[in-house]
C-alpha cells in the first residue's frame, strides 16, 4: 500500500461556504480576530449557523499554543471540537484535508476549515541560533529564492526557456489580481517594465518572489448540497504525500511529489488534467508555476513557459492559472494561503468572480507545497445541484 | 611554523585536514542507495547503513547568484548544485565562475563561528 495519504471521500463532501479576509502586508487584528471574521463570512455564505458546526480544523502558523480553541472562543463558546494543524506554506491546504476527512468519514456534518498566521512570525523565529554552523547554512540549502533561482536557469539552460517565460508568470498574476480586491498586490505591471526588477537571486528577480503577509481564509464543508441555488461545489480530490528520497534530498524538494499526488487525486476525482478549467497552485517563486504545470500533467516538460507566453493559461485561455493572483499577487500569509486557493476556485465555479471569471469553469484544482516537504492537491467540481 | 588546523565545521560530514575536503555519505549495503549527508538507516529501505566518501570531483547542474551573505561569502555569492555521484547531488558555494556541465572540485573554505574559524567546504573549478 502507497505511504501517500488520501482523502477518499465515503460520503460527498461538498464547499457550502467560503470567506476570507484581505490579504496584507500587515492587520492590525491578532490572528484569532482575523480567522473568526473569516469563518463568519463563510457561515454567511453558506447560510449556516455557528452552533451547526461540530468540528474546527484551524491551519495555524506563528501562533502560541491554543489557537483554536481562542479562534471558537471569538464566535461563540459552543463546545465544537477544534483543533491547529502546521505544515508551512501549506497549513491551510493541511486544515482543509482534514475538515473534509472530517465529513467524509461521517466525524461531522458539517466542518470548518480556517487558516491564519504569517510566516513572517514562523520564519522570525526558525533563524538558526546566532554561530550556528551547519550543513543547510554553509550550502545555502536554508535559502528558498536560491533553491528556486537554480530551478529556473536549469529550466532555461535544458529547455531554451527565455527569462520573459517566468516574467510573463508574474504579469499574468498581477494582472490577475488587480482584479481581486481580496489581493495583496493590486497593480498590474507590464512585462517588459519586470525586466528591470533588480536581481535577488541571479536569474530570480525580487518581482519573481511572493511577498509574506497576513490574513485569513476559511471554507465550511457539508455533507449536503448548499442550497443556494446555483452550481454544488463537491470535494471530488483532497490528497497529500511527503517528500520521497532522491539524490538531490540534502539540498532541493523533491522534483517529483506534484506529479505523484495529483495522479492520485486525478484517480480519486475520475478525471484528467484535460478536464480542468481553473488551477490555483504554489507561485511562491515565478517558476514554480511553470514547473508545477507540467509536473500537473498540463502540458509537456520544457512546453509550459511558451504556452503561458501564448496565453494558455489567462482567464479566458486553455485553462486559468492562478486567477485569484496566486501567491505571488493575491499573497502568501501562510496559514490561510491553501484555502484561499479553495475560496477562489469555489468562487470562480459559482460564476461568481466578476471581471477575471473564468466562462464556464466546472473543475478546479488546487496545489501547494509545504517547506520539509510535502504537497497537497485539492480537485473541486461544479455540479447541477441534486 | 606549524599552521593550526581549523576542525571540520561537522566531523560526521566532512573529512578535513585543513587542505584536502572530502564528503562523507552513507551507503546501503542491502539497496545500493548512496545518501549524502549520511545517516544510520538507508532512507530508501532502513537498513543499516555504513559510512562511505564522496568523490571528490562533479559535474554542475545548475547554479546562481545570490544578493546577500551566507557564512564565510560575502555577496555576490555563486551557489552549485554538484552531481559528485549518479546518486548524490550536492551544494555549494562556488569560488569564481561556472557553467552548467562544467567538473568541479570540492574545496575547503574557511568558516568563521564566533571568535574561532572551523573548515567547512565549496567548489572550484577542476584541474582535470
Amino acid at each position: 500500500m502507497s505511504p501517500q495519504t488520501h482523502t477518499m471521500p465515503r460520503r460527498p463532501v461538498y464547499v457550502a461556504g467560503v470567506g476570507m479576509t484581505p490579504f496584507a502586508k500587515t492587520h492590525n487584528a491578532p490572528s484569532r480576530e482575523q480567522a473568526a471574521g473569516a469563518i463568519r463570512d463563510a457561515l454567511a455564505d453558506g447560510g449556516i449557523a455557528w452552533p451547526e458546526v461540530e468540528v474546527v480544523i484551524a491551519g495555524v502558523v506563528g501562533s502560541d499554543m491554543g489557537a483554536a480553541p481562542s479562534i471558537v472562543h471569538e464566535l461563540g463558546w459552543t463546545g465544537v471540537p477544534a483543533h491547529a494543524v502546521e505544515n508551512a506554506s501549506a497549513t491551510g491546504s493541511a486544515a482543509f484535508n482534514d475538515a473534509c476527512e472530517a465529513v467524509a468519514t461521517g466525524r461531522a456534518s458539517v466542518a470548518v476549515a480556517v487558516g491564519c498566521g504569517s510566516l513572517a512570525s514562523a520564519l522570525g523565529n526558525a533563524g538558526s541560533p546566532q554561530g550556528r554552523i551547519d550543513l543547510a547554512a554553509i550550502s545555502g540549502r536554508n535559502l528558498p529564492p536560491a533553491a528556486f533561482a537554480m530551478l529556473k536557469r536549469q529550466r532555461m539552460h535544458d529547455y531554451g526557456e527565455p527569462d520573459d517565460a517566468a516574467l510573463a508568470v508574474v504579469a499574468k498574476n498581477l494582472r490577475n489580481a488587480s482584479l481581486n480586491p481580496l489581493a495583496q498586490r493590486r497593480t498590474a505591471v507590464p512585462l517588459a517594465e519586470l525586466r528591470s526588477s533588480p536581481m535577488f537571486a541571479e536569474p530570480l528577480r525580487r518581482a519573481e518572489c511572493c511577498p509574506i503577509g497576513d490574513g485569513a481564509a476559511a471554507v465550511v464543508l457539508t455533507a449536503e448540497p448548499p442550497a443556494n441555488g446555483g452550481l454544488a461545489v463537491r470535494v471530488a480530490a483532497a490528497t497529500s504525500a511527503t517528500d520521497k528520497w532522491h539524490p538531490a534530498a540534502s539540498c532541493a524538494p523533491d522534483p517529483e511529489i506534484t506529479r505523484r499526488v495529483a495522479d492520485t487525486a486525478y484517480r480519486l476525482a475520475g478525471i484528467t488534467a484535460d478536464d480542468l478549467d481553473l488551477i490555483e497552485l504554489h507561485d511562491a517563486f515565478s517558476v514554480e508555476e511553470l514547473q508545477y504545470l507540467e509536473d500537473l500533467g498540463i502540458c509537456p516538460p520544457g512546453q509550459a513557459g511558451k504556452q503561458l507566453l501564448e496565453g494558455q493559461f489567462d482567464v479566458g485561455g486553455r485553462v486559468a492559472v492562478n486567477t485569484s493572483g496566486g501567491l505571488i499577487a493575491r499573497g502568501h500569509p501562510g496559514g490561510a494561503t491553501g484555502l484561499a486557493q479553495i475560496v477562489e476556485l469555489t468562487t470562480q465555479i459559482r460564476g461568481a468572480t466578476g471581471q477575471r471569471q473564468h466562462s464556464g469553469a466546472r473543475n478546479g484544482l488546487a496545489q501547494m507545497i509545504g517547506a520539509g516537504g510535502s504537497c497537497y492537491v485539492q480537485i473541486l467540481r461544479g455540479e447541477e445541484a441534486p | 611554523m606549524v599552521r593550526p588546523v581549523n576542525p571540520s565545521f561537522d566531523p560526521a560530514i566532512l573529512l578535513t585536514d585543513g587542505r584536502s575536503a572530502t564528503l562523507i555519505s552513507a551507503s546501503c549495503p542491502k539497496c545500493d542507495a548512496v545518501m549524502f549527508p549520511p545517516r544510520p538507516n538507508c532512507a530508501r529501505c532502513g537498513s543499516q547503513t555504513r559510512d562511505s566518501q564522496l568523490p571528490t570531483t562533479g559535474i554542475v547542474r545548475t547554479y546562481c547568484r545570490i544578493a546577500f551573505p551566507l557564512p564565510g561569502a560575502e555577496p555576490p555569492v555563486t551557489l552549485v548544485r554538484v552531481e559528485l555521484s549518479p546518486q548524490v547531488i550536492v551544494q555549494g558555494v562556488m569560488d569564481g565562475a561556472v557553467e552548467i556541465g562544467d567538473r568541479v572540485a570540492l574545496v575547503t573554505r574557511q568558516i568563521p563561528m564566533g571568535a574561532e574559524t572551523s573548515t567547512g567546504f565549496g567548489f572550484a573549478r577542476s584541474a582535470s
